[in-house]
């Protein structure tokens, strides 16, 4: 390498380190800028104002090109990401999982070990690989301070490679071998696909790791060259809540959880108080409309099915095996028999709904849309511009939202529920006060 | 796990670096400085320099001795073989000419039994009709390569539209699980539902046009209104367009039932713009939104009902009391209530 005038890195902060070692820390603060944009530094619990400052700073530096828009509520200052979710090619909170803090040995130890490997081309034993890898990096100047590492931390390192799965073990009389795990896929032939569900599917940072190893070329030994492309990125995305990544930690665990039929200890932050249950996971549903993610499970103290929102979810402790699992799966069918949205707590008892819509020959695309958006309904057309929708849901107050979109178009409304109605009425009233509306029509 | 040292940017950048030395002979300590500067965080270059290049990671040291020979190639994780394979289960993969060796001795993360989406509506693409499959390998290979699309397709009243357009993006809505085409066609920006596509072929053009019956009022934005990516603005601007967006919104939520963590949830796609407390309970706030998509804002608003009061634009607050009125007038007709 040759010498010049050296010129100096664009921080001028030479000992910032914006590593984090643990997600939770973080999640909080990057709830509040993304998602909920009137909350200051005196609002966020922060431990201290620095804590603040610090997780401000990370956001900016971490955002990038996507802005951090400064707003004042009463003089106070206040921040929030403020980007059309279609302008975004690449989930910006992705970065959070790529500032995991380094061990200096372990990253020192895994190129070594890459390189080690390539060379002898064979399995090794423990002792083989530490020769091999003092021979390495005996040749650099602060090498001495490795003296200091120990054969049982060495194993420990190897064994965390293999449970990644970058190093597979073979044991031989009483002597394990280690060798590295090939790397058979044409990783190239996923780009397109990786752009697309690295924003679209869950644990999507997934895809941005592997997108990551594209754009390095050092997946394979002979990696393939990308075709000459005009343009990097050929998808947009609308209903694109890139707040999901704040939970894929969570959501990694109850998948694993529902793979292995395991019951959870969760610990559950409803903003109001925290608590502690044990669950058994079943399925996670997400809601493209709200924004939400939730998780079906038994709630195994109180023996009753219960949807849990994602992101109150702060820890989750692994427990025994359900014995019963396959029974209890079952559940999930019954559920979305009748599932509307996340309301569970009458279930299996239903309510009924009736809403009639009115059109004309100039609105049809009202009942287009009411046809596409039934869910678990049913509708019947009672002529050219009425038609009827019918459904038996856990909750039929959990449709008012919905409800109110056709707002203008409800001829009747009805259910067994007789809050529904009353509410809609009462709030056709609010309406007129809110808007200046004379309800002499 | 997910959060791992070895997905961090710190691997990355030292992964980099490596490779640049074991592959190039020729190399200035400067331009290794601006590799990290490039791939490293902003913060954390100066961190990422003193690591790597000052010898802390004994792979680098002062006097540029290099602990390894070979560029580093790094196989995968079991973690990203089994989204990978996870994929394979998923309809939307048909899409995409994949080679699928290598995935045989993992588990998927997940099925379909194990994660849903339980509010879309309904109108999903026909993502196992080969001809759709087609069509969408075209328009991807027509916005990859820079060429122009021939393309004819029957519009929501059944008429037949034809263009010639240079496509720019594909546009994924979760909302209703479809793909549609964000095309330039001359002065024009014309949206196309993929599924909708009848016949649909690369070409090379001077002139884009658009050809629709006279009595179908299709009202197209004028080229550079919609396309709004960070990247796209720069090409906007290179073609001579100017690309802002002026729409703004403004509504009082009023904090009954949790109604502002509802609506924040619910608005966390569109840009914020302001957003202020007025007392405990009424929050103002501002956003922007596409006027292409106004009925869906209107959509999102209504669903909240009083709760949400708009202020501005005018366009807004008309649409939201003719909704009202309609809906008394419906109800006093009716007999139904009020």
């Amino acid at each position: 390498m040759s010498q010049s005038s050296v010129i100096e890195p664009r921080s001028c902060c030479m000992t910032f380190n914006a590593g984090i070692k643990n997600l939770n820390t973080v999640r909080g603060y990057f709830k509040e800028f993304v998602i909920y944009a009137d909350k200051k530094k005196s609002d966020c619990n922060a431990k201290s104002p620095k804590t603040y400052d610090n997780n401000l700073r990370r956001a900016r530096s971490w955002f990038g090109i996507y802005n951090i828009h400064e707003g004042k509520t009463r003089g106070v200052k206040n921040y929030f990401f403020s980007v059309d979710c279609r302008d975004i090619e690449h989930n910006p909170l992705y970065t959070m999982y790529k500032m995991h803090n380094v061990n200096d040995n372990t990253i020192c130890f895994y190129f070594c070990l890459l390189d080690i490997m390539r060379d002898v081309q064979r399995p090794m034993t423990l002792s083989e690989i530490i020769e091999a890898w003092w021979a390495h990096i005996a040749p650099l100047s602060q090498s001495e301070a490795m003296s200091v590492i120990d054969e049982r931390t060495l194993r420990n390192k190897l064994k965390s490679f293999e449970e990644t799965g970058i190093l597979r073990t073979q044991k031989t009389g009483n002597k394990y071998y280690y060798s590295l795990n090939n790397n058979e896929i044409d990783l190239e032939s996923w780009r397109d696909a990786l752009h697309f569900f690295s924003e679209t599917a869950p644990l999507g940072v997934v895809g941005s790791y592997l997108l990551d190893r594209l754009n390095r070329g050092d997946y394979a030994e002979e990696p393939r060259s990308p075709e000459p492309s005009a343009i990097e990125m050929p998808f947009s995305f609308k209903h694109l809540y890139i707040h999901h990544a704040l939970d894929f930690e969570i959501v990694e665990q109850i998948f694993e959880a529902i793979k292995e039929h395991r019951i959870i200890h969760i610990k559950n932050d409803k903003r109001s108080h925290v608590s502690s249950q044990n669950i058994l996971p079943l399925k996670i549903y997400l809601s493209a409309r709200g924004g939400r993610q939730y998780v079906l499970a038994l709630n195994c103290d109180a023996n009753k099915p219960a949807m849990y929102r994602m992101d109150r979810i702060e820890k989750i402790t692994f427990k025994s095996v359900a014995k019963n699992y396959n029974e209890l799966k079952k559940i999930i069918l019954e559920f979305e028999k009748n599932q509307w949205g996340v309301s569970i707590d009458h279930f299996p008892m239903t309510e009924h709904i009736e809403m009639t819509l009115q059109t004309s020959t100039d609105d049809l695309y009202i009942l287009q849309r009411l046809e596409h958006e039934k869910r678990i309904g049913t509708v019947i057309k009672l002529s050219e511009t009425r038609y009827k929708y019918v459904a038996d849901v856990y909750s039929a107050h959990e449709m008012m939202p919905w409800i109110r979109t056709f707002m203008g178009y409800i001829a009747e409304l009805t259910s067994s529920n007789p809050i529904v109605e009353q509410k809609f009425n009462d709030e056709l009233k609010d309406y007129f006060k809110l808007y200046g509306v004379n309800d002499d029509i | 796990m997910i959060f791992d040292e070895l997905y961090s940017v710190y691997y990355d950048v030292a992964a980099r670096v490596l490779k640049k030395l074991t592959s190039c002979d020729n190399i200035n300590k400067n331009d290794l400085i601006e590799l990290i500067s490039k791939y490293s965080e902003a913060e954390n270059d100066g961190y990422i320099c003193e690591k790597l290049l000052g010898g802390s990671w004994n792979l680098i040291d002062r006097n540029d001795n290099i602990s390894i020979s070979h560029f580093p190639v790094q196989p995968l994780t079991t973690l990203e073989r089994r989204w990978l394979k996870t994929l394979l289960n998923d309809p939307r993969i048909r899409l995409f000419d994949i080679a699928t060796d290598g995935l045989d001795n993992v588990e998927p993360l997940w099925t379909a039994d194990d994660y849903r989406v339980f509010d879309t509506s309904g109108t999903s693409d026909p993502w196992e009709d080969q001809n759709y499959i087609n069509h969408f390998k075209c328009i991807l290979r027509a916005i990859k390569k820079g060429l122009d699309l021939e393309v004819e397709w029957a519009s929501r009243e059944g008429y037949t539209c034809v263009s010639v357009c240079r496509p720019k993006l594909l546009e994924y809505a979760l909302l209703d699980d479809k793909f549609r085409l964000l095309a330039f066609a001359g002065e024009k920006e014309i949206t196309i539902n993929v599924a909708r596509i009848t016949r649909c072929r690369t070409c090379q053009s001077d002139a884009y046009w658009i050809e629709f019956p006279a009595d179908l009022d299709a009202d197209l934005p004028d080229a550079n209104t919609r396309l709004t990516s960070q990247n796209q603005r720069q090409q906007a601007a290179k073609l001579g367009g100017e690309v802002s967006n002026d729409n703004t919104v403004t509504f009082i939520i009023h904090d009954i039932d949790n109604a502002y963590e509802r609506v924040l949830l619910d608005f966390a796609v569109y840009q914020k713009q302001d957003l202020q407390k007025l007392d405990h309970k009424r929050y103002k706030f501002t956003l922007c939104y596409d006027k292409a998509n106004f009925n869906e804002l209107i959509i999102r608003l209504l669903a909240y009902g009083p709760k949400v009061q708009v202020l501005s634009p005018k366009l807004v607050v008309d649409k939201i009391v003719e909704h009202v009125k309609r809906q008394a007038e419906l109800f006093r007709l009716t007999g139904s209530k009020l």
